[in-house]
Parts: C-alpha cells; sequence; structure tokens
C-alpha cells in the first residue's frame, strides 16, 4: 500500500492527538516550588486576609446614630455657665419636677423644684424676643402674681420667696443653690420662715401628680403623671436597634459526618415593633465547611466528564447572607430575658470549592472545582433560634443565640442540602 | 483562569492538573526521555503562571481552544529550548512499556498500539528532524517559524522536514506492508 504525504500527515496527526500515553506523572508540588522560587506572590491570598476588613468601617455607623440620639438628652456634666440651646432647656425642664401644691385655702401653685439649671434656663426664656414673663412669689401662704415687664438677662421665674432680683443680676433662688439635694430635703432649705409650706407637705408633693402650667413665652412644661422627682430611665428599649454578630458554624449535608467548623460574622438592624416583637435583616459573611456523598451532589452543572460518578464531594463555600427575621422576647426582668426567632435567609454565593472523588469507566480520579458568584439561593434557607439577652449599659444588650438553618432548596451550583447550626453572640445597640 | 491572573495557587494547581496530561503529550513528541519530558512540562507550567497575564483573549466562545494553543507554544518553545541546551544530540535507549495507558477493548488496543508505534518512530527521528516533523505536519508551524526557533535557515527547515519523512515512510514501507489498518 502506497501512503501519500497527506495521508501520512494525517495519520500522524490524528496519532499525535491519541496515543496512549501515561500521564499520571503530574508532580503540583514541584511546580508550587519553583512558583516560589521565582518569586511569585499569592497576592489573592492576602487579599482574602482583609476582605473582612470593610465590615469594621459599618460599625462607628451604630456609634454614630447613639451619638445622634444622645445628642438631645440631658448632658449631666454641663455647668450652669454652659450654654445650652433651648431644646436642651426644655429637656433640662422636664427632668425638673414641678408640682401641683395645693395649701389649705390656696389657689393651686405651680413650684418648681429647682435644679442648677434654672438660672440659665430662665435667662435662656427671658432673651426670648417679646417675653414678658410673669413671675409667681408665694409670701406668706399666699400666692401673688406680678406682671413686670422684664429686661432680658434678667431671672425672671422663682417660685420661692427667698429668691432675690437685682438690676443687672442673675441671681439663684436658695433653692436653686441647693442643688443636688432630693425636693423633701429641699423644703428645708433656706428660711424656713419665708416657705409656705412645710416638709409635710413637700413630701406629698413628691407623691402627687404633676400639672403643668403654661405661662406665656414659657416653654410648655410637662411630665407624666406617673414620674417621680427622680429623673426616670426607660426600662424597655423601642424603635431602631444595630447589632454586630459572629459565632462558629457546623454545616452538614442531609446529617452525614461533618467537616471543620466554619464562622458566620455581620451585622443586622432591626426595629421593635411592640413589647415583645422585633423585626430584622442585614448582612452576613457566612464560610460553611461540608463532606458529603456523591448521590446528594446535582452534577448537571459541574464540569465533570462524560459518564462520571461522583463517590464523595467536600468543600466550603463562601456566601453573604440575607436574613429576614421575625423575633418575640419573654423578658424575665428589666434587663434580661429569653427569645425565640424565625425567618428566612438568602445566600449569595462567592466562593464554591468542590474536591471530588469520581469513577469513571471503573477508575477512580479525583479532581477540584472552583467557582465564583455562580448562583443565589433566595429565600431558600429557613432559621430558626431561640436564646437569652441581657442588657448591657444603658444603650446595649448583648445576646447568646444558637440557631438552625435548614435548607429549603437546594444550595450552590450543585444543589446540595445543606443545613448549618451554631451559635451566634451579639452585641445590640439601641437608638432609644 | 481569573485566579490564575492573581496567582491564586489553588486555581493554578486546577488549571495545571487538568491540562497536564495534553501538555505531556506535546512535549514527549519533542523530548526522548519521559523524565526529560515530565520536567519540561513542569517548567513550561511555571513559565504559563509567571506570564500569565500576557494571556489575552477577548473571544469568549474560544476561549478554551485559544488557551490551549497559547499554552502548546510556551511548551514547545520550552522543549525546543531544552533540545538546544544538549545540542540537539539523538539520546539513545528504549522505552519501557509502563510510559503507555493501552485500552482493554480489541479493537481500540489496535488504533491505540499502532499510534504508539507512530510517536514512537517519531521520537526515534535525530531531534533536529523530529523538531521539524512535530512542528510542521503535526503542530502547524510555517517553515519560516521553525527556521526562527531554531536559528535555521527556511531551506534547512525544509530540508531537515523531507528527511523525516523518508525516515518515516521506511517505518511505513516496512511495517504496514503485513499490518491490518484502515485509514
Amino acid at each position: 500500500m502506497h501512503m501519500t504525504n497527506d495521508d501520512m500527515d494525517e495519520l500522524f496527526s490524528r496519532a499525535a492527538d491519541e496515543y496512549p500515553l501515561n500521564t499520571d506523572s503530574a508532580d503540583w508540588v514541584s511546580v508550587m516550588q519553583q512558583l516560589g522560587q521565582a518569586g511569585l506572590a499569592h497576592t489573592r491570598h492576602k487579599k482574602s486576609e482583609y476582605k473582612l476588613l470593610w465590615l469594621l468601617l459599618l460599625l462607628p455607623i451604630g456609634f454614630i446614630c447613639g451619638r445622634m440620639s444622645d445628642s438631645a438628652a440631658v448632658n449631666p456634666t454641663a455647668g450652669p455657665g454652659d450654654n445650652i440651646s433651648m431644646a436642651e432647656a426644655v429637656r433640662i425642664k422636664k427632668s425638673t419636677p414641678v408640682a401641683k401644691l395645693a395649701g389649705p385655702g390656696k389657689s393651686p401653685v405651680t413650684v418648681r423644684i429647682a435644679s442648677p439649671y434654672s438660672t440659665q434656663i430662665s435667662s435662656l426664656v427671658a432673651t426670648r424676643p417679646g417675653f414678658n414673663a410673669a413671675s409667681r412669689r408665694v409670701t406668706n401662704g399666699k400666692p401673688r402674681q406680678t406682671n413686670e415687664p422684664q429686661q432680658a438677662g434678667k431671672k425672671i421665674v422663682s417660685a420661692f420667696p427667698d429668691a432675690s432680683q437685682r438690676d443687672g443680676e442673675v441671681t439663684a433662688p436658695v433653692a436653686a443653690q441647693t442643688s443636688g439635694l432630693q425636693p423633701d430635703e429641699m423644703a428645708t432649705a433656706g428660711d424656713p420662715e419665708q416657705q409656705p409650706f412645710g416638709p409635710a407637705i413637700i413630701n406629698r408633693i413628691s407623691r402627687e401628680p404633676v400639672a403643668h402650667v403654661v405661662e406665656p413665652g414659657f416653654p410648655i412644661l410637662s411630665l407624666p403623671a406617673s414620674s417621680s422627682q427622680h429623673v426616670t430611665r426607660m426600662t424597655r428599649h423601642t424603635g431602631l436597634y444595630y447589632s454586630f454578630l459572629a459565632g462558629p458554624d457546623i454545616s452538614t449535608v442531609k446529617f452525614q459526618r461533618t467537616s471543620r467548623t466554619g464562622y458566620s460574622i455581620g451585622i443586622l438592624a432591626g426595629y421593635r415593633l411592640g413589647k415583645s416583637w422585633s423585626m430584622e435583616t442585614g448582612l452576613l459573611w457566612d464560610r460553611k465547611n461540608y463532606y458529603s456523598s456523591g448521590q446528594y451532589l446535582d452534577t448537571t452543572r459541574l464540569k465533570l466528564p462524560m459518564h462520571s460518578i461522583v463517590n464523595t464531594a467536600s468543600g466550603y463555600c463562601d456566601m453573604f447572607e440575607i436574613p429576614v427575621n421575625l423575633s418575640y422576647e419573654f423578658r424575665l426582668g428589666k434587663e434580661h430575658g429569653w427569645f425565640i426567632s424565625a425567618g428566612l435567609s438568602s445566600y449569595l454565593m462567592k466562593n464554591e470549592d468542590y474536591d471530588l472523588n469520581y469513577k469513571r469507566y471503573g477508575v477512580s480520579y479525583t479532581t477540584e472545582y472552583g467557582y465564583r458568584n455562580a448562583t443565589n439561593n433566595w429565600f431558600s434557607v429557613a432559621t430558626l433560634s431561640a436564646g437569652y439577652r441581657k442588657d448591657w449599659g444603658k444603650h446595649f444588650s448583648i445576646r447568646f443565640e444558637p440557631y438552625i438553618k435548614l435548607p429549603l432548596r437546594g444550595i450552590g451550583i450543585a444543589s446540595l442540602p445543606l443545613q448549618s447550626s451554631g451559635l451566634t453572640i451579639r452585641i445590640t445597640r439601641f437608638t432609644h | 483562569m481569573e485566579g490564575c491572573v492573581t496567582n491564586d495557587p489553588k486555581s493554578q494547581k486546577r488549571l495545571y492538573e487538568r491540562y497536564y496530561g495534553y501538555a505531556l503529550k506535546v512535549v514527549f513528541r519533542y523530548i526522548y526521555r519521559y523524565d526529560k519530558a515530565v520536567d519540561v512540562v513542569n517548567d513550561g507550567f511555571v513559565k504559563i503562571f509567571i506570564h500569565f497575564k500576557r494571556f489575552e483573549c477577548n473571544d469568549r466562545m474560544h476561549l478554551e481552544r485559544m488557551w490551549m494553543g497559547w499554552m502548546k507554544r510556551i511548551m514547545i518553545n520550552t522543549a525546543i529550548d531544552e533540545l538546544r541546551k544538549n545540542n540537539m544530540i539523538p539520546e539513545i535507549g528504549g522505552l519501557p512499556d509502563n510510559l503507555w495507558e493501552i485500552a482493554d477493548n480489541s479493537q481500540g488496543a489496535d488504533q491505540q498500539l499502532l499510534y504508539k508505534d507512530l510517536i514512537t518512530e517519531v521520537k526515534r527521528l535525530p531531534p533536529s528532524y523530529r523538531v521539524a516533523f512535530n512542528m510542521y505536519i503535526i503542530d502547524g508551524f510555517t517553515h519560516a517559524e521553525i527556521a526562527k526557533q531554531l536559528g535555521i535557515s527556511v531551506g534547512a527547515s525544509k530540508s531537515n522536514l523531507s528527511k523525516a519523512r523518508m525516515h518515516l515512510r521506511k517505518f511505513f514501507d516496512k511495517d504496514l506492508r503485513e499490518a491490518d489498518v484502515c485509514i
């Protein structure tokens, strides 16, 4: 048989593609060593060390929001000489109880139990344009109202008979000078002869519900009926809150053996809907490690050669998790309680790594596949949790929350029925 | 691919394991000894990973084909560099049987035995003839490219190819006369 050059060329070309060479001699370690010697830096590894740092940028948000809410609160460190805004004056006044005093046969008199801020509050009020203050002075048990045009900068109002005024000066009433005393203690301050009411009445004042008197130009003072002379603290947090959480995670497929422990870290924002209910959502970064036998893998979207049968699979996945949860709290006391929570989570896969052991025509192979941004599993996981919450200071609480996450659908590119359990520790900052 | 651009070890390893067999088959046609061919392949992959950013492909549909073409070129250049280091001196000695992986079924085995014999004959060619034959007939280089790669003239390249064909034709005339082969 005589072969032409073309026939020969075609035969050799085919032989070059299909000749049977043993290719099991791969030595990745040797290549890696040569790459290391060549000074090839693993920049991605370095990047992975820092890729979570951006979450720290979100932490100041909670503090800033808290600071904004704190700026309208009473500032106990402000001294009488400090400038305060009208808003602060109103709030300070609110914290200064106003009692309705009913002496025998006397018309009700509004008594303000003075605080160290009375002086500046009054002067601040006096500087409002058009202000024409009325002062009440109690002398010999009879209230006497005088209407005097006042000049700006002068102290206007004092309910205590021994208050004195001098032109151009601002003089605090005696009671104001005894700041820091409790109201029943204030009753004994100053000249007893000037006081139309004794300690017994003062004590009754402290327990009576208060009314408020609106005087022209004065900010409206009002206190809840149930308040006492003490500044009361809110015993229940309401409104918005922010949380930072972290904790370990163990994931399994159909309760097979577990792999290494993963983790979950992130931030949540929530809103209290009432006394016990709250709703929250957030953004978490999860690392879940898993192991599974091949029967639970959907290989449709994996890049396996045809007629491959997967024996085992292991690996990990990194993802963003977006939870939406509803929570109910059973309060045991003012500062702690139990809670239960349920919700749905979405997994947005960033990295999926599969170490596969598979068989093809009776020969076993091991290979590794990785996928990036391959799948988004919206509302595919049901979350159940219960735990314990303890208040920590005025605005914070700490929460221990064991959870379980059950898949409603297959997760990831291989549609694994991945379930997770773990514990998160959460620090929450309330805005109110 | 993206992982290899950023020197991710996992991506590099996956790429290496996936295309190692193909690269070894290319290099083994040029390098006589198997262990030497393995070293050349590993050197080739090191070069690939170091210069990975130079690989550009705007046609996503044919990404793998273009990538394999680029990789094949680097492997061939690395093999030729190795041969030139030894001054194209022919190597002697037989090839052990454990290098080959023959299928079990009889039909495929015959075909594969033929292919194995053909490649073995190519490997037995003197290095300069072997390179010319592989580059021109199997890998599709032009004589100008071959001449530039080897530092020879175009005429010398053509001459080497012609001589390679003569050697191989003797093999066909001697062995295929008795073989039952369908082409």
